[in-house]
């Protein structure tokens, strides 16, 4: 799948500029705290979220005027792939959501396979016993070597 | 010479092999991505408990040169930075490793670790008490000043200049997240409270990184595009060395004198090395691309700045970044005060201190040229184990820092947009740096205003502030001029067939 | 053999407290330490956690989980199951002053106190080219101007103890906040703020080679790294702060298991090489129950409420 640039920055322009109204409607929320100074805690903010905004407005006019080239295309991967980065995505939040409840060797034993079947791999015997050795082997390294704890 | 009797206890078989294990093992940690020498500083500090100063704390400084260095080799093979002052060397080594060349890339990598570790520390030893005055320099306006300079990196670094630009801004809005540094107001953190301080850094970078490597691997793997699994000799080719002469000086200097203020660190000193050296080279084009002194660049920047970090601590008792801080706690556990009276109370201490460092750095070499071949054979894991392996790592990585399960999600978040900046032309470099610099330039803008209430003119008037401020306009200004030249005189041509 | 002596150790000290408490500990006790690796609360647990392992059988692990000036942490550790395994290194900025400005999931109330083995001193000092260097001087000098007072953030307990002893002593300060004391002594010592609150420590090494002046002593009594060096009381300010380490952990701990922790920080405290090792580290050393350390932390919330009211950050982040 192929996405010509120039359309690409009229997305991202849009979409950055609805970030700086999210971004606005948050800062509002910001208190301004005991600041005798001119520059309280949401005088950064609100110059950043500024040029962004304005940078963002550039950005679209610039990709409204200019004109198709064959070398500005971005490559996007083809569907069955995005579904597969889509679940992958998942597949890691679902892991960091895991990770304190149920603990680390078996919330790493069941990403790890299913992250594996995900990009593709077929040999069972692979994913089974890697993830095995590799998760026992972390845990190890990190909590008899390094005495980091994990829940 | 009295102090060269302080130095001898160090070639005690058992003082030699502390630093060597310390050096090994920092090295390891180092390398593996999530895993920084701040946190292999901090976790083996217990360790030191019952050793004599010199012992514990010349391994502490072990795991600290051997953790820096060990950063650029997931750098390099995986494109995921082991450390964060390592991040810069993605640029250069892993298009390095890319074309096969990743054993070479390696060598460049320790060869640069290894001068800029043993320049540092002969400044280390020599010039100490002169060159800490720096730190004491250094005020409000002075760090606003340097970090607004650093920030101009982005200019040069980014491909195209408005993404760029946008990168930066959204990288320090980014920054803000968390408690307010001045006031403690909380800011952007939806109640929250793990995010009470904010994106943590390391993870974000993690994500950034590392994570996001992970994804484009996904497509690599889903195209059946083959992976490289070239690796070259471990010596760089004479050309090589002599292209990367100038970098490798250029870049101790500059993270010698980076490390000696407080506070910056060695991930700024390998930012401002990589846009230095690249500004003062004959193919600034080059960088990038996979050149071996974009390597020399930033690994001898971040090494330089291990030892000069010292400077201040041992001079002053200033700790210049946070494994110093780290250490400056080794020290008083030992129940010694770091500071101007060190070097008159317990001289050994400090001569033994500088021969550590001149040690370390000689082991990481060592070390470092001779591990090569075996970290090389990461390439040789099939690529779908090594990019879940990855996973796996980003995430204990990311939560060992500060055990903390909200950095977890910061990670993921921060790989999934780090796919997409990539995908779209953002530069990744750029959000980096301003999450590097964001803090320290809002919090000594703040800070600053709040001592001069309010006076700008104030403010800015200090010779330091001003050098970088004009540097920064200079440093600033250049792409855009030599930007507006190159259109023009592409307009120029172009503008005949399209007046037809 | 080592290990039988161990045993035994532990044996006559469980029967002392009562045979109940004999399968306690089974596993490794964690204390959570709300800063990072390295920094003073941090490295004083470890010390504890070693005394207790050769004082008792059992092993107790340092975890460190920093964030939120230490909310984060404490968090954590306030929050855990309350079977005696987890607990927490007490400070006073997370447990004290962060829940009144808000913005924290606990209260002090939430706080079983386990005993104090420390208190950190705190002493204002002189930076480098301040327009003063003794107690008369600063206080006279603050009438006129309000002197730049540095602390380790914002809402920190360096913040509140330089703000309460303005307020007691009918002067006005600016406060500068920086990210972390070493900052604020980096500053200091550069002569980029006028004055700070130090640790004796810090401040006895940096007054020896002429980087700070100590102006005086936040206690009742002169102290003995700082016998010229007079006390805040002595000048006819009722003013008094300490910072303290102690052990913390969740509410609704059954009895016998709160006994024999109780019993386990008093015998720590009082071991010899225990207080060898933390005075070296330049820590007060002295032992408080939980009683007399919850009275404690009670009385300087009520200091930091007043303060924090003053400087409207009462509830802010609510």
């Amino acid at each position: 799948m192929i996405l010509r640039e120039r359309k690409a920055d009229l997305w991202i322009g849009c979409g950055l500029l609805a970030f700086c109204g999210f971004a606005s409607w948050r800062t509002t929320f910001i208190k301004q705290g005991f600041n005798p100074g001119a520059a309280g805690p949401s005088f950064v903010p609100w110059l950043t979220i500024a040029l962004i905004g304005m940078l963002s407005l550039v950005l679209i006019v610039r990709a409204l005027r200019m004109e198709n080239e064959a070398a500005a295309n971005i490559a996007i991967p083809g569907r069955r792939v995005l579904l597969a980065m889509a679940g992958f995505t998942f597949l890691m939040i679902g892991y960091a959501a895991s990770f304190m409840p149920i603990g680390y060797l078996p919330s790493t034993l069941a990403t790890f396979i299913l992250g594996l079947l995900l990009l593709g791999e077929r040999n069972w015997l692979i994913i089974v016993l890697f993830p095995v050795g590799m998760t026992l082997a972390i845990y190890y390294g990190f909590t008899k070597l390094l005495s980091v704890w994990l829940p | 010479m009295e102090s060269i009797a302080f130095l001898t206890p160090l070639f005690e078989p058992q003082i030699l092999l502390t630093i060597a294990a310390g050096t090994l093992g920092g090295l390891i940690i180092g390398a593996l991505p999530g895993l920084t020498a701040t946190m292999g500083v901090a976790l083996l500090i217990p360790l030191t408990f019952g050793m004599t100063p010199v012992m514990g704390l010349n391994m502490l400084i072990g795991i600290y040169i051997g953790g820096i260095y060990g950063g650029c080799v997931s750098s390099i093979l995986l494109r995921t930075p082991g450390t964060p002052a390592s991040a810069a060397t993605v640029l250069d080594g892993y298009p390095m490793a890319q074309r096969g060349e990743a054993g070479r890339a390696l060598g460049m990598a320790t060869i640069a670790s290894t001068v800029g570790g043993l320049i540092a520390a002969v400044v280390l030893a020599t010039l100490a008490p002169q060159l800490a005055g720096i730190a004491l320099e250094f005020g409000a306006s002075e760090y606003f000043a340097l970090a607004l300079f650093g920030l101009t990196i982005i200019a040069s670094l980014s491909g195209d200049l408005l993404k760029g630009a946008i990168s930066g801004l959204l990288g320090i809005l980014i920054s803000t997240v968390g408690a307010d540094p001045i006031s403690g107001v909380l800011r952007y953190t939806f109640n929250v409270q793990g995010f009470a301080s904010g994106f943590a850094f390391t993870p974000a970078l993690i994500g950034l990184f590392a994570l996001s490597e992970v994804f484009t691997q996904m497509e690599r793997i889903a195209a059946k595009e083959e992976p490289i699994k070239i690796v070259s000799g471990r010596w760089p080719s004479r050309s090589e060395m002599k292209e990367s002469r100038g970098a490798l000086l250029r870049g101790s200097i500059i993270g010698t004198l980076i490390g000696i203020v407080p506070g910056t660190g060695s991930g700024t000193a390998s930012w401002i090395s990589y846009n230095e050296c690249r500004r003062a080279s004959k193919t600034p084009e080059k960088f990038g691309t996979g050149y071996a002194p974009g390597i020399a660049a930033t690994e001898s920047a971040n090494n330089a700045v291990c030892a000069a970090a010292l400077i201040p601590l041992l001079a002053l008792g200033i700790p210049g970044d946070v494994v110093t801080a780290v250490l400056m706690g080794g020290l008083l556990i030992q129940g010694l005060a770091p500071g101007p009276m060190l070097f008159q109370t317990n001289p050994d201490v400090v001569v033994g201190i500088f021969g550590g460092t001149f040690i370390a750095t000689i082991f990481m070499f060592i070390f470092g040229m001779a591990l090569i071949p075996v970290f090389s054979r990461i390439l040789m894991i099939p690529r779908r184990l090594l990019a879940m392996s990855i996973v796996i790592f980003c995430f204990i990585g990311s939560f060992a820092i500060n055990l903390n399960p909200v950095d977890l999600y910061t990670m993921v978040g921060f790989g999934v947009l780090g796919w997409g900046m990539q995908k779209f032309g953002f530069s990744q470099a750029a959000l980096c740096i301003a999450l590097i610099l964001g803090p320290l330039l809002e919090s000594n803008l703040r800070r600053g205003l709040l001592q001069t209430h309010d006076d700008v003119i104030a403010f800015v008037s200090t010779p330091i502030t001003l050098l970088f401020l004009a540097l920064t306009v200079l440093s600033a200004g250049w792409p855009l001029v030599a930007g507006a030249l190159v259109r023009r005189r592409a307009e120029r041509n172009q503008s005949k067939p399209e007046s037809q | 053999m080592l290990k039988s002596i161990l045993m035994g150790a532990a044996f006559a000290t469980t029967a002392a407290t009562g045979a109940f408490a004999a399968d306690f500990p089974q596993r490794p006790i964690q204390v959570v330490v709300p800063y990072s690796a390295g920094g003073s609360t941090d490295l004083s647990m470890r010390v504890v956690a070693e005394t207790f392992e050769r004082l008792f059988d059992g092993q107790m692990v340092v975890r460190n989980q920093p964030g939120g000036g230490g909310a984060i942490g404490s968090s954590a550790a306030l929050n855990a199951r309350a079977d005696g395994y987890t607990l927490g290194a007490g400070a006073q900025g997370p447990l004290v002053i962060k829940p009144l400005i808000g913005g924290t999931d606990y209260k002090l109330d939430d706080v079983e106190f386990i005993g104090l083995y420390a208190r950190s001193l705190q002493v204002m000092v002189a930076c480098a080219d301040a327009p003063f260097s003794d107690y008369d001087a600063f206080v006279e000098y603050a009438k006129d101007k309000a002197p730049q007072v540095g602390n380790s953030g914002a809402g920190g307990a360096n913040q509140i103890s330089a703000e309460a002893f303005a307020d007691a002593a009918g002067i006005t300060i600016e406060s500068v906040p920086f990210n972390g004391s070493s900052e604020a002594r980096t500053a200091c010592i550069g002569g980029h703020i006028d004055a700070m609150v130090a640790s004796p420590a810090e401040a006895l090494a940096a007054s020896e080679a002429g980087q700070m002046s100590p102006l005086f002593v936040m206690e009742d009594e002169r102290i003995d790294l700082f016998p010229d060096t007079p006390t805040a009381v002595e000048k006819g300010v009722d003013f008094t702060w300490s910072s303290w380490k102690g052990l913390i952990g969740p509410k609704g701990m059954d009895e016998d298991t709160r006994a024999w922790l109780r019993d386990a920080v008093e015998k720590v405290a009082n071991d010899e090489q225990f207080r060898k090792t933390l005075t070296d580290m330049g820590e007060f050393v002295v032992y408080e129950d939980g009683e007399a350390f919850e009275a404690r932390a009670r009385k300087d919330m009520e200091t930091s409420k007043k303060v924090l009211e003053k400087l409207h950050m009462l509830e802010m982040n609510n």
